[in-house]
């Protein structure tokens, strides 16, 4: 009786456990296996995204696969708390991959852009420094303040950054400050080159008025002086040769014709000595006056203010001389040509009232003077 | 029919037994979660990019283990060593908060460093300005270097709104770039007063 009841029992926990299997079992039929594979590599794909730095040079992409990841995380959540027959993972598993393209893609691009930036800037930086040595070098032979200059140590600073943010790999900063960059550099240099062949332009005609200075001093074997902006000289020329060749120093705003009193411009065109000053007449050691304005001078003046260009009360000015006080390495003076105390000294007794006297931009053609092309 | 009911109750019994023993660690993962915000809240994922990024993904992959666990059956649910994984990237990102917090103020202080040295030099070139040379000849020279230091000014005020803005990078590349202006105005002007001396 005893060992019936015992196997009773047993049949009973046997039974129990049995039946615990068979529902497992039954209920497993309808399960579907999780998407664990497919959000694992969703991961892994973001995660590597993220170390090639997507978040800097492929951001939308990797936005897009985080957040098609975390719908597919939230999606299989929602089933996971469903019972196990309700469960689908059919969104789950698009939403993961289309998180895997979307990262592969970030990768992918990420990859890339940094190629195409560190491409674009090691092309970019030396056609930069080239542009910048160009208007350097321009800067220092043209006057100081002129406006094209405004915009220089801004990009020289720009270009620096740039340059910082290279050296430290952060290629994507480079890259943006890159644009704006070579943008202000562009425009300095076509400010710059449109500002030279502008002056340039009359360049034959100094060459005549050089031309014509030689002639005049070989006609009657006399004197005649020439003074060369750009190359900043004054020469002398007898009997049509050169004998003299002094340094000089021109007004603040030498660039360009002298229109108006105050410019502080230094005339161009032909002139000649009206007067020697020496001694209490003149506060600079020694002067020629010449005779500015001529009538070159006086028509550009009126066509100018005529035209509004100047204003009408602007008066044309004068009292331009070549005399001594120079030295000083910068362009200083009003209008003026300086040379040395004792280069002047030489050129004073040199001269004479009636030497002709001609101011040119340049004797040296434009290519000569900037040997340093342009981009 | 007494015993139909006892093995229903048996079953029930067992099957909440093993739910109750293997519940999700809602309260680990929280607490993980908590600790992510407050690295962010420090800009750990900024000063100290890649550790955050490595603890992140942890905290994702252990995200993806507790779904995967509640995908299985109850029966085979395990959480304890989940648990245990929460517990430690917890730690870790505990241990994020100072190191973020130490990288950010030796950047901060590296940069701010350089802009003092930066504002000392723009104050020497005004007092230099103040001193050179004014005649004739200076003038412009003086008005071109007046403009270069108008551009350091407005050089600092930037580099200022990046440091407020957090970007010390870039403000430490525009400070260094303004420093080199500075120091050749300096030299500039400096080289112009002793030749006035001599």
């Amino acid at each position: 009786m005893h060992f019936h009841k015992i196997r009773k029992k047993l049949f009973f926990i046997v039974g129990t456990i049995l039946l615990l299997v068979i529902i497992a079992w039954v209920v497993s039929l309808f399960f579907q296996n999780p998407p664990t594979e497919k959000i694992e590599a969703g991961r892994k794909a973001i995660a590597e995204a993220i170390k090639e730095e997507a978040e800097v040079y492929s951001a939308p992409e990797l936005n897009l696969a985080r957040k098609n990841w975390e719908d597919a995380m939230n999606d299989w959540k929602e089933n996971n708390d469903k019972t196990p027959i309700a469960r689908n993972y059919e969104r789950t598993i698009i939403l993961a991959d289309s998180a895997i393209a979307n990262a592969q893609n970030a990768i992918k691009n990420s990859v890339q852009r940094k190629i195409e930036f560190r491409r674009e800037i090691e092309k970019s930086l030396p056609v930069l420094r080239s542009k910048i040595a160009f208007i350097k070098t321009a800067k220092e032979k043209l006057p100081l303040n002129h406006n094209v200059w405004k915009k220089f140590t801004p990009a020289i600073l720009k270009m620096e950054e740039v340059e910082s943010a290279f050296k430290r790999n952060d290629l994507f900063s480079a890259k943006k400050n890159l644009e704006s960059l070579t943008a202000s550099v562009n425009e300095i240099e076509r400010q710059t080159t449109e500002l030279l062949n502008k002056y340039f332009s009359s360049y034959p005609e100094w060459l005549k008025l050089d031309a014509e200075m030689r002639q005049r001093s070989r006609a009657n074997g006399s004197v005649s002086v020439l003074v060369d902006k750009f190359s900043k000289k004054c020469i002398v020329y007898k009997s049509g040769k050169k004998i003299r060749e002094f340094d000089v120093e021109l007004g603040v705003n030498w660039l360009g014709h002298k229109i108006q009193q105050g410019d502080r411009a230094t005339p161009e065109g032909k002139y000649s000595i009206t007067s020697k000053k020496a001694g209490r007449n003149t506060v600079y050691h020694k002067a020629l006056l010449i005779n500015f304005p001529n009538s070159a001078d006086r028509q550009r003046f009126n066509n100018q203010k005529a035209s509004g260009s100047i204003s009408k009360n602007a008066v044309i000015g004068g009292a331009i001389e070549i005399h001594g006080g120079g030295g000083k390495g910068i362009d200083w003076t009003d209008g003026c040509v300086a040379l040395r105390n004792r280069d002047m000294d030489n050129l004073y007794a040199l001269c004479s009232v009636g030497t002709p006297i001609a101011i040119v931009g340049s004797l040296v053609p434009l290519e000569k003077i900037f040997d340093l092309v342009p981009h | 029919m007494k015993k139909i009911l006892v093995q229903i109750s048996t079953v029930l019994l067992m099957a909440v037994l093993v739910v109750g023993c293997s519940k999700a660690p809602k309260a680990e993962l929280a607490a993980a979660n908590a600790a992510i915000d407050s690295a962010k809240v420090v800009e750990a994922d900024r000063y100290i990019p890649t550790e955050f990024n490595a603890l992140q993904d942890s905290l994702n992959a252990v995200n993806v283990l507790i779904e995967t666990e509640k995908s299985k059956s109850f029966f085979s649910r395990d959480y304890k060593v989940i648990n245990e994984k929460l517990v430690a990237i917890t730690t870790e990102i505990g241990a994020l908060k100072p190191k973020a917090e130490e990288r950010k103020a030796q950047v901060r202080t590296e940069v701010q460093d350089t802009l003092a040295i930066l504002t000392t030099l723009i104050q020497e070139d005004k007092d230099l300005l103040v001193k050179a040379p004014k005649g004739k000849e200076g003038k412009a020279a003086l008005e071109a270097i007046q403009n270069d230091v108008t551009v350091l000014d407005a050089s600092v005020a930037e580099i200022n709104t990046l440091i407020t803005n957090g970007d010390y990078l870039t403000a430490q590349d525009k400070t260094s770039a303004a420093k080199v202006k500075a120091l050749a105005i300096k030299e500039e002007l400096s080289t112009a007063i002793s030749k006035r001396r001599r």
